[in-house]
């Protein structure tokens, strides 16, 4: 088995860190804290910080203000070669000139260890992802797939605990991303490192987090587990970058202790149990297209809207729906698709939802556009 | 009448054989996707059908006419790069105004139809912008809009969306159909992913290897794929190797690793066969109360990864086969890492297949 | 302008030809630039009677011509190996501080590094001289009477420095721009120092950036004449010999030598080629405590320092000292006060009326330069095309390899080809004088302008022009509305080149020049005839024009280049 010390597991923390590209701000103000062994995501669109905030924690890029902090000590002043932390680089960065050997035990070469000791463990290693035939051919006659597993053994060669990936599945064919999900999820977790995985895809961040940081233009906005964040978004940019959602517009009519009406800007009622706002206050009202449902017929007054189906698609075992309301508004909505699927285009239905599921924000200022925009 | 036909196309470069006796045939106004792994030629036969790339083989029909001969810039077909390719030295409104200028159209057509076409992808604010002052979706709108502008009536888009952030791609593939559908166009788009496929095409086409191994519509690809490749391929699938004990007319007896026995549907298979049995993830049920009929399979959770509207479960049989399901998120159970239970799936819900010659795990190889 | 109207309207035409091109542009390259090569050689082998008589066994001197040709060609080869070497040691830090730092006062180094490409040869190797070989250069500083070294092989290789350097560390910064720094980012979290990460992962990428490089330097070295004419004392470089056996008339062992001298150094760039490339950085050993010492702040800052002080030392004062110079003796003498020996009476004052001659060398080499550049633009952007474009990957390879050879060989070989082939001794079409310069030296700037057409065409996508094609532009639209534009920087950058090496050319334009005179040959001349500060002022001068249009091109390309948005 591969060589095991008995140690603690190292976190990471971010303090307050801001950098700052000329007159570009590219970190703001981040706090983070890592867990041990915790498998940690940062999602975000491009541009947002992500990668910034990678290189901060490698050392590779200086921050102007704030402290790193792994395993308990600051290490701002610590290069980035005695950080003994793993990256994972978007485009792999696998030593073109290097076999596939030079290139995984290019750590332990690096510094001085003893070949027969490295040499093992790398073996092992390349076992593991099932690349052990190939350690002699070079990064160019690899697919993608087996480069990003190189690239992951060669950066946990030396022994590092914190693995840092940039998005790794990024330049993978879509299907080949979704299956190599799972497996980087499930060797991190059976080696028992601690993982800062960033990526633009909001899907994958779900699939391989313990927990989330949304991140956008240098702040981050929310940490949480995917359950939490799915089902508390705090902001508008966070729900919006979570599947599809639907945004209402409307004004609080009144309220109750733990309910409140809401009259919608184009007409309809909508009942609401969270996110309590005052009287006359404008809000933006949030709807998971997955948290609406089709009735035939008319079921109520409130959280009971009416239109005409204008569009289905059958997407891998559900169907997404477009829906004209009567009041002119667009709604996207999301059903798993079973046999007895009965509803067509043009046919009248009824969309239903439950109070819990409607999430409440209050109207934001710049416009509700420019508040679900990268940058 | 086909918009566009291609009949025993073939291309080589060098040794490899990037296109095999490749037939298509796309309809007016249809909105076609090759679908298919990196490598698997997809590329190549739209550079063919633009003229980009000659075919050693083979002929190309635009309308009833054969283009073999004619070259790119007189074929009259829109193309759509994958890296935007907009023209850096030149603003949004040149880059679209490009074809038309070219054409010699006169000044007030210009910008007639520059205008409308901008309005359409949403960019008029944004014509004296310079390419390197906007977003990457932004500049496939720009790249999607002077394809569009000269009025051609097929549009070629080579990976379209695959330089863009997940949330832009999401998006910008609804407005890209809803486009083509508006202005009656024939599209043919490439790509990798089949999401994106079945999101956008009224027909995918599915290539693999330099061949075409399937044409359907989205909903027949997905519930009626023609062998493990496919059902593995779009969408997800889990997979049960085992032999056929008895044949019916439509109902089949199988029996899997260990011994277990399930009933599944399917023609044409005789006792002693090997087979390959997929389940989709959403046509198994955890727990469902006993039915007569359903099959029953025991197991225990192994993971569990809660993943937004649905809950991702593998279950670990028994026998030990692996099986994912989905448990939406309205059944409200919470399933623990060791748990048991049984899993239940139709009959009829199950894809049977001949067990592949060159084995399950090359046949489902992406490579 | 008359001359960019006629620029523009000779270039339309050419272009309208573009399909056929290289019906036109391979001949030509043929004719002007392999032809000559050729005839020389035969020349030699035809009348190879004679020419053993000259060179083995002439009646009064015996074989003296032939030990005399050795010495020469050992000298060559000797400074050249030197200046490579020491161009490599101490160009290879400035190239890294060049590409890789960012402080305030970067682009000025950035165009210093620059300067000496801008002095032509001759003004160059004056300066060098003044620096440290005459009474008021460095000398000056430690009191003594003569300059530090003398006119020999030292001063030679010091002259070679200062001019080789800057295409040594342009060729570097290129390299090490191009290498993708995600590499070094890599072996820098996985534990290596920096110094082991440039070691063992950069130098190997860039390797052939230092092949390229060290070849450029060798050859340049080598074939250079109108810095080591003003600095070689009694010494004599191969190229030199040529240039005096032509001047004696001595043609047969002139060509004897022309010939040796090419294939010499055709073959030093095919061999020298092959064996670098097959050669591997040793990669088997670390030294993790010294190199991690190695790439502290403390040794970083002194090697650094250490850099840009040669820099200044060995490349920069010496390449502008004859400001300095021009300065201290502008009125008169600073040791006697005599007025006969200032610059001012030299040039405009005394009664040979130099400043006279110096203005007709001025417009002469105007001339040259403009015909030559507008000749390259025409014939080079076709070939870069052909070379980058053209369909046949062997005729690609095979034109790309012809093209380093013009470039490869001394100059004064090159010129005395084309004597050979267009004078009297062979077609006798063309005596010496203005065209057979114009044609010698679009011989020797041909291939700049076509390498940088080609390399900025090579690093262009085919994605834009397929999308101008898809759009319905036939070719010569596609190339004029879309790859003009785009490769306007290398086109820019080539008529740089071309016409500031036109206009600094001395070795071959002494060969062929007949009775008019360029700048750079009055340089010569008036530092043979002993008129120091007259000649400095015309070095400054030519000084001046070159850098004035370096810099106007540079800022036109800043205007001009437009970068893709990834």
């Amino acid at each position: 088995m591969i060589c095991r010390v008995v140690m603690p597991l190292p976190e990471v923390k971010l303090e307050d860190v801001m950098k700052k590209y000329g007159s570009i701000v590219a970190l703001d103000g981040v706090n983070l804290h890592v867990a041990d062994g915790e498998y940690f995501t940062i999602v975000g669109p491009t541009g947002a910080g992500k990668t910034t905030t990678l290189m901060v924690i490698a050392g590779l890029v200086k921050p102007d203000h704030g402290s790193v902090c792994i395993d308990g000590r600051v290490v701002n002043d610590v290069l980035p070669e005695e950080r003994n932390v793993g990256f994972m680089f978007q485009s792999f960065d696998l030593f073109p000139h290097l076999s596939v050997w030079d290139n995984v035990t290019y750590g332990p070469f690096v510094r001085g260890w003893n070949p027969e000791v490295y040499g093992k463990s790398a073996r092992e290693m390349l076992e593991l992802v099932h690349l052990a035939g190939r350690f002699d051919a070079f990064p160019r006659e690899l697919s993608g797939g087996m480069q990003q597993r190189i690239a992951l053994v060669r950066a946990l060669t030396s022994g590092a605990r914190i693995l840092l990936l940039d998005e790794p599945l990024g330049s993978l064919d879509a299907k080949i991303r979704v299956e190599l999900r799972y497996e980087l999820r499930s060797l991190v977790k059976d080696l028992r490192l601690t993982a800062i995985h960033v990526t633009h895809d909001m899907e994958e961040a779900m699939i391989v987090s313990d927990r989330i940081a949304i991140l956008r233009k240098g702040r981050i906005l929310q940490v949480g587990t995917p359950h939490e964040v799915y089902s508390n978004p705090t902001s508008l940019f966070v729900i919006n970058f979570m599947g599809e959602t639907n945004f209402l517009e409307g004004i609080v009519k009144n309220r109750g202790e733990n309910w409140a009406n809401i009259e919608l800007r184009n007409g309809g009622n909508v009942r609401v149990t969270n996110g309590m706002m005052g009287v006359e206050k404008d809000v933006v009202l949030a709807i998971r297209s997955e948290d609406l449902f089709f009735n035939k017929r008319r079921v109520g007054e409130t959280n009971s809207l009416s239109g005409y189906i204008e569009g289905s698609k059958f997407i891998s075992g559900y169907i997404r729906y477009e829906v004209r309301l009567d009041n002119g508004e667009h709604i996207i909505l999301r059903r798993l698709a079973s046999r007895n699927d009965s509803f067509k285009v043009s046919d009248r239905v009824t969309v239903n939802f439950s109070p819990e599921k409607v999430l409440v924000y209050p109207c934001p200022e710049g416009g509700l556009e420019r508040a679900l925009s990268p940058d | 009448m086909p918009d566009v036909k291609l009949v025993n196309v073939s291309k080589r470069f060098g040794k490899i054989v990037a296109v095999d006796r490749v037939s298509l045939s796309v309809h007016d106004g249809e909105y076609l996707t090759l679908l298919g792994p990196s490598g698997c030629g997809k590329t190549t036969v739209l550079r063919i059908i633009s003229g980009l790339t000659n075919p050693d083989e083979g002929e190309v029909y635009v309308g009833e006419r054969l283009v073999n001969d004619v070259p790119v810039e007189e074929r009259g077909i829109g193309f759509v790069f994958q890296l935007f390719a907009v023209f850096p030295h030149l603003t949004v409104w040149e880059n679209v105004a490009f074809g038309p200028r070219v054409l010699g159209w006169s000044t007030e057509r210009i910008e007639e139809e520059c205008l409308r076409v901008l309005r359409m992808v949403r960019l008029e604010n944004r014509i004296d912008a310079y390419p390197n002052e906007l977003s990457f979706g932004e500049l496939q709108k720009v790249g999607l809009a002077r394809a569009i502008a000269t009025g051609s009536k097929i549009l070629l888009l080579d990976e379209p969306l695959g330089a863009l952030d997940a949330k832009v791609r999401g998006e910008l593939r609804l407005e890209l159909r809803r486009l083509v559908k508006d202005l009656g166009l024939t599209a043919i788009h490439v790509t990798h992913d089949q999401e994106e496929a079945m999101v956008v095409s009224d027909r995918i086409a599915v290539m693999r290897k330099g061949r075409i191994v399937q044409v359907d519509t989205p909903p027949r690809l997905y519930s009626h794929p023609e062998n493990v490749f496919l059902v593995n391929f779009i969408g997800e699938a889990s997979f049960l190797e085992g032999t056929v004990k008895n044949a019916g007319k439509t109902a089949l007896v199988v029996e899997i690793r260990d011994g277990s026995i399930i009933r599944v549907s399917g023609k044409s298979f005789r006792i002693g066969d090997r087979v390959v049995v997929a389940l989709r993830p959403e046509y198994v049920k955890i727990n469902a109360k006993g039915n007569v009929g359903l099959n029953r399979l025991h197991g225990r959770v192994e993971r569990t990864k809660f993943v937004g509207w649905f809950t991702r479960v593998e279950v670990r049989l028994d026998n030990g086969d692996l099986i994912v399901v989905e448990e939406p998120m309205s059944n409200g159970h919470d399933f623990e890492v060791g748990e048991d239970l049984a899993l239940t799936f139709r009959p009829r819900d199950a894809l049977v297949f001949h067990y592949p010659e060159e084995g399950l795990q090359r046949a489902l190889s992406l490579e | 302008m008359m001359m960019s109207g006629f620029k523009a309207s000779f270039r339309r035409t050419l272009v309208k030809r573009l399909k056929n091109s290289s019906i036109i542009v391979l001949p030509f390259f043929f004719l002007i630039a392999l032809m000559p090569i050729i005839y020389m050689f035969s020349y030699v082998f035809f009348n190879f009677g004679e020419v053993y008589r000259w060179v083995f066994n002439d009646p009064i001197s015996g074989d003296a011509r032939w030990v005399f040709m050795q010495k020469s060609i050992l000298l060559s080869f000797e400074v050249a190996t030197l200046v490579t070497i020491v161009d490599i040691i101490i160009g290879l830090p400035m190239a890294w501080i060049l590409s890789r730092y960012d402080f305030w006062g970067k682009k000025a180094v950035d165009t210093l590094v620059d300067l000496p490409l801008a002095v032509p040869t001759s003004a160059l190797g004056f300066s060098v001289f003044l620096f440290w070989g005459s009474r008021g250069g460095l000398a000056s500083l430690f009191g003594i009477e003569t300059g530090l070294f003398s006119r020999g092989p030292m001063m030679i290789v010091l002259a070679h420095i200062a001019f080789t350097y800057p295409y040594v560390v342009r060729s570097l910064t290129a390299i090490i721009e191009e290498v993708n720094i995600g590499y070094e980012y890599a072996a820098r979290t996985l534990g290596a120092s920096s110094v082991t990460a440039v070691r063992t992962i950069t130098l190997p990428l860039i390797k052939p950036g230092l092949i390229t490089g060290a070849i450029l330097a060798f050859t340049r070295s080598l074939g250079e004449t109108g810095a080591t004419i003003l600095v070689c004392g009694i010494y004599e470089t191969a190229p030199l010999v040529i240039v005096a056996w032509r001047q004696l008339l001595e043609i047969p062992p002139a060509a004897f030598l022309g010939m040796i001298v090419v294939a010499v150094a055709v073959f030093l760039l095919y061999v020298a080629t092959y064996l670098a490339e097959r050669w591997r950085f040793p990669l088997r050993k670390v030294w993790p405590k010294a190199e991690r010492f190695l790439s502290g702040k403390k040794p970083r800052s002194v090697r650094d320092l250490l850099s840009t002080l040669i820099f200044f030392l060995l490349v920069l004062i010496p390449s502008a000292f004859t400001l300095v110079y021009m300065g201290t003796w502008w009125s008169g003498s600073p040791f006697t006060r005599s007025q006969e020996a200032g610059v001012v009476y030299q040039v405009f004052l005394a009664p040979d009326r130099k400043w006279l001659s110096l203005w007709m060398s001025i417009l002469t080499s105007l001339e040259i330069s403009t015909v030559v550049t507008c000749i390259n633009l025409a014939f080079g952007i076709p070939m870069a095309l052909l070379v980058v474009r053209g369909k046949s990957r062997r005729l690609r390879g095979f034109l790309e390899a012809l093209l380093n050879i013009p470039i490869a060989i001394p100059s004064a070989a090159l010129g005395f080809s084309a004597y050979l082939l267009w004078g009297a001794k062979g077609l006798g079409v063309l005596s010496p004088g203005f065209w057979l310069v114009v044609l010698v030296h679009t011989a020797a700037t041909y291939p700049y302008m076509v390498k940088q057409v080609a390399s900025v065409l090579e690093g262009l996508p085919p994605m834009y022009e397929e999308a101008a094609r898809t759009l319905g532009a036939k070719p010569f639209s596609v190339f004029r509305m879309v790859t003009l534009p785009l490769i306007m920087p290398g086109i820019l950058a080539g008529t740089i080149l071309s016409f500031t090496r036109s206009l600094g050319e001395t070795g071959a334009t002494i060969v062929v020049m007949g009775t008019i005179r360029t700048v750079p040959v009055i340089v010569v001349n008036w530092v043979e005839a002993m008129a120091l500060p007259a000649a400095a002022f015309a070095s400054v001068v030519l000084i001046a024009t070159s850098y004035v249009l370096m810099l106007l091109f540079r800022h036109l390309i800043d205007i001009v280049v437009t970068k893709p948005k990834f």
